[in-house]
């Protein structure tokens, strides 16, 4: 195994890692604020999940015998004449989809700070301990 | 012998995840701004090395510069070190 | 120039998009925002009725035929852009979607005017719309997130610092749901290359007969882990209920509708993708046996009128989950059926909730009483209300009540039946307890000074009150007008 074989497996461990890290900080840190960092990284890791998902050939509508001779699907024939290009190209679908998926959550943890600000206000700390103390039944 | 931009980009991953480890273990809550910036940066320039170029420049401005501008205003309204 | 290249389903997510914008931009001009929402809720009313039955293709990229896609699968048929499909379920749907969304803009109007409010209210018609239409998973993942957002919102509307506690945390579960869901989806798009759920149903139907292969496991967990918050079945059911409570009454009716709507839909999504997994229909049985227990028995313990309606709510929704666990025809036919006639009755309660909460200002039902004769109709509408939620024979709920029992018997589950006539009558209970509080009870402080007038309130909730009346009970009495349509849905998506 080289380190060239090892790269999007590798990328798929960074992803898991910035997701665990994430989680862990959602559930057992205190500040608000750092939940909230949490909240980035699982999103962070899962678009880099798609992304590494469609650098190689490891995405399916060019199956493996088909690239190799240069072919993706019926659709793009054009694709023949240029058999470098068809091997080596990322799948372009999870591009599109993680594009949409970084602004949406942008805009929501533009809300949650928004929110983190107006509790601080009120309870003048942003321990999650002294926010959420009283139990509501 | 092994591409330059896939060496660049074991860089990157071991940024990104060393930088959200450090965010989450400050005291001061303007340095994890900083650091969470520095990984949302190493996420962005590895979307670049993962051929995905348009993502990596929405996410080097969104990702690692609104977000932790938008994270910094707000500890700026609130305490800056964690009680 | 023919009606439905004018109308088209991409239309019913759309119109209210732009008028979310508009009336966003407009805030602060009372009159114009007025006028513009009212028309806006005149089109979302009149739009489902006219557009026509089809499928519609995004961009006018038709199928294509015989493609080799997947790993080495070679598919019949590919679609090459986003599709809605629009039929006469997902007409039902939307049209009650709209007539909910309308008396909460409408009675938003009866206290102030505001244009953001009235734009996350168009905001939940469209993304719920979406996700009702969708066959393409990517879409309704978006439009998940934007009802999040937007149902987040009408809960700050509130103001009070126990609306934004109940807004963050419900913020931050659904974005580790949304990214949940985003995984499974990550996963699926690994190993199939597509996105739409009938090419993707294709692909796996082809590729489990050599055995399930362990992605598709754990896309389905990731994946169910969404549908659970989204629907506020049992680990959920805490926040879902803070959430309808915390939010004003005439528009967690709006809310209540929009999570029993995408329940069904997101289900039937899980369902077409994962149907070769045996223990995911076990799953959902028991998530909607827990929640329908646990939302009943917390309804009885309430002691504020909105949390005794909101864990109602949820133990409904449990029951939806129940029949669609059982997994037969019938019993999904029958669940489907609840969730619409449920949503209806649900929606008379909190609308009269939000009148009685006009008068009193309190949610706490031990300082109300005696508001029987100073509310007009309301009370005898509340009672109605109430007899359609438990399940009474004029009714719609009974319809489909007892067409759930029949088919649990049927598919070997008589324990079922028992547990669910036992849920309807401690609901009837636990409702009649919030009746008997709110009406019979000897009247309160509030009302001394004015023992003998009736009190000021707006009427135009009283109309949406006695419509929703008039609906469910013209469903309860000719339920051949509705029924069939969902059997035929049931029967189309042919994997059952």
């Amino acid at each position: 195994m080289s380190l060239e074989t090892l790269f999007q497996p590798m990328c798929f461990l960074t992803a898991a890692g910035l997701v665990v890290v994430g989680l862990y900080a959602v559930i057992f840190m205190d500040n608000l604020l750092k939940k909230i960092i949490g909240v980035t990284l699982i999103s962070d890791g899962v678009n880099l999940v798609l992304i590494t998902g469609g650098f190689n050939k490891i995405v399916a509508i060019i199956s493996p015998e088909q690239a190799e001779n240069g072919v993706t699907s019926v659709i793009y024939e054009g694709l023949k004449e240029y058999p470098e290009f068809a091997a080596q190209a990322a799948y372009p679908l999870p591009s599109a989809l993680v594009l949409t998926s970084i602004v949406i959550s942008v805009s929501i943890f533009a809300i949650m700070l928004a929110i983190a600000i107006k509790l601080y206000n009120h309870y003048n700390s942003m321990s999650c301990s002294v926010i959420f103390k009283e139990v509501d039944e | 012998m092994i591409p330059g931009y896939m060496l660049m980009g074991y860089i990157f991953m071991f940024t990104a995840l060393f930088g959200s480890v450090l965010a989450l273990i400050q005291r001061d809550l303007m340095k994890s701004v900083i650091l969470i910036g520095l990984e949302g940066l190493a996420v962005a320039f590895l979307f670049q090395t993962l051929r995905a170029p348009d993502v990596g420049i929405t996410q080097a401005i969104l990702g690692a510069a609104l977000l932790p501008g938008i994270f910094a205003i707000t500890v700026y309204k609130t305490r800056r070190e964690e009680e | 120039m023919n009606l439905d290249t004018i109308f088209v389903p991409a239309l019913l997510v759309a119109f209210p998009l732009i008028a979310a914008i508009c009336l966003n931009f407009l805030h602060g001009k009372d009159r114009v925002v007025k006028a513009v929402a009212i028309i806006s809720v005149v089109v979302v009313l009149v739009l489902p009725w006219i557009t026509d039955a089809a499928v519609y293709w995004f961009g006018g990229h038709p199928q294509v035929e015989n493609v080799t896609g997947g790993t080495n699968i070679v598919l019949s048929k590919l679609n090459l852009a986003i599709v809605y499909k629009y039929a006469a379920i997902q007409k039902l749907f939307i049209a009650i979607l709209a007539i909910l969304a309308s008396a909460a803009v409408l009675i938003h109007f009866t206290e102030r005017v505001s244009g953001v409010y009235v734009a996350m209210i168009m905001l939940g018609v469209a993304s719920t719309s979406a996700v009702i239409m969708a066959d393409d998973i990517f879409n309704i993942f978006v439009f998940l997130e934007i009802l999040t957002i937007s149902q987040a919102a009408l809960v700050i509307a509130i103001g009070s610092i126990q609306a934004y506690k109940t807004a963050i945390k419900y913020l931050i579960f659904g974005g580790i749901a949304g990214s949940s869901i985003l995984l499974g989806i990550a996963i699926l798009l690994n190993n199939y290359g597509l996105l739409n759920v009938s090419d993707l149903n294709r692909a796996i139907t082809l590729d489990i007969e050599a055995g399930i292969p362990h992605a598709l496991i754990v896309a389905c967990a990731l994946i169910f882990v969404g549908w659970l918050f989204e629907s506020g079945m049992v680990p959920f059911h805490i926040i879902k209920s803070d959430v309808y409570s915390k939010a004003r009454p005439s528009v967690a009716a709006f809310m209540q509708t929009q999570t029993k709507f995408v329940l069904v839909a997101l289900w039937v999504v899980i369902l077409r993708l994962f149907y070769g997994i045996s223990t995911f229909n076990a799953l959902v049985l028991g998530v909607g046996i827990l929640s329908m227990v646990f939302g009943v028995m917390m309804a009885l313990k309430q002691t504020e009128i909105t949390r005794l309606l909101a864990y109602v709510a949820v133990a409904q929704a449990g029951l939806v989950g129940v029949g669609l666990g059982i997994g037969t025809r019938a019993a999904v036919t029958a669940s489907i059926f609840h969730a619409v006639n449920d949503a209806l009755a649900m929606a008379i309660l909190f609308l009269s909730v939000s009148v009685v909460l006009h008068i009193t200002h309190t949610v706490d039902m031990r300082k109300m009483g005696g508001l029987l004769w100073k509310t007009g109709y309301v009370p005898f509408l509340c009672l109605l209300g109430i007899f359609a939620v438990s399940g009474m024979p004029p009714f719609n709920t009974y319809q489909s009540e007892f067409r759930i029992i029949t088919a649990a018997s049927t598919a070997g589950y008589p324990e079922l039946s028992v547990l669910i006539i036992l849920t309807s009558i401690a609901t009837l209970v636990a409702l009649m307890k919030g009746f008997y509080t709110i009406y019979l009870k000897e009247g309160q402080d509030y009302l001394t000074d004015k023992e003998l007038t009736p009190v000021s309130y707006s009427w135009g909730t009283e109309v949406f009150m006695v419509l929703l009346v008039a609906i469910c009970l013209a469903i309860g009495l000719t339920p051949q007008n509705v029924f069939p349509y969902i059997e035929q849905f049931v029967q189309t998506l042919g994997v059952i």
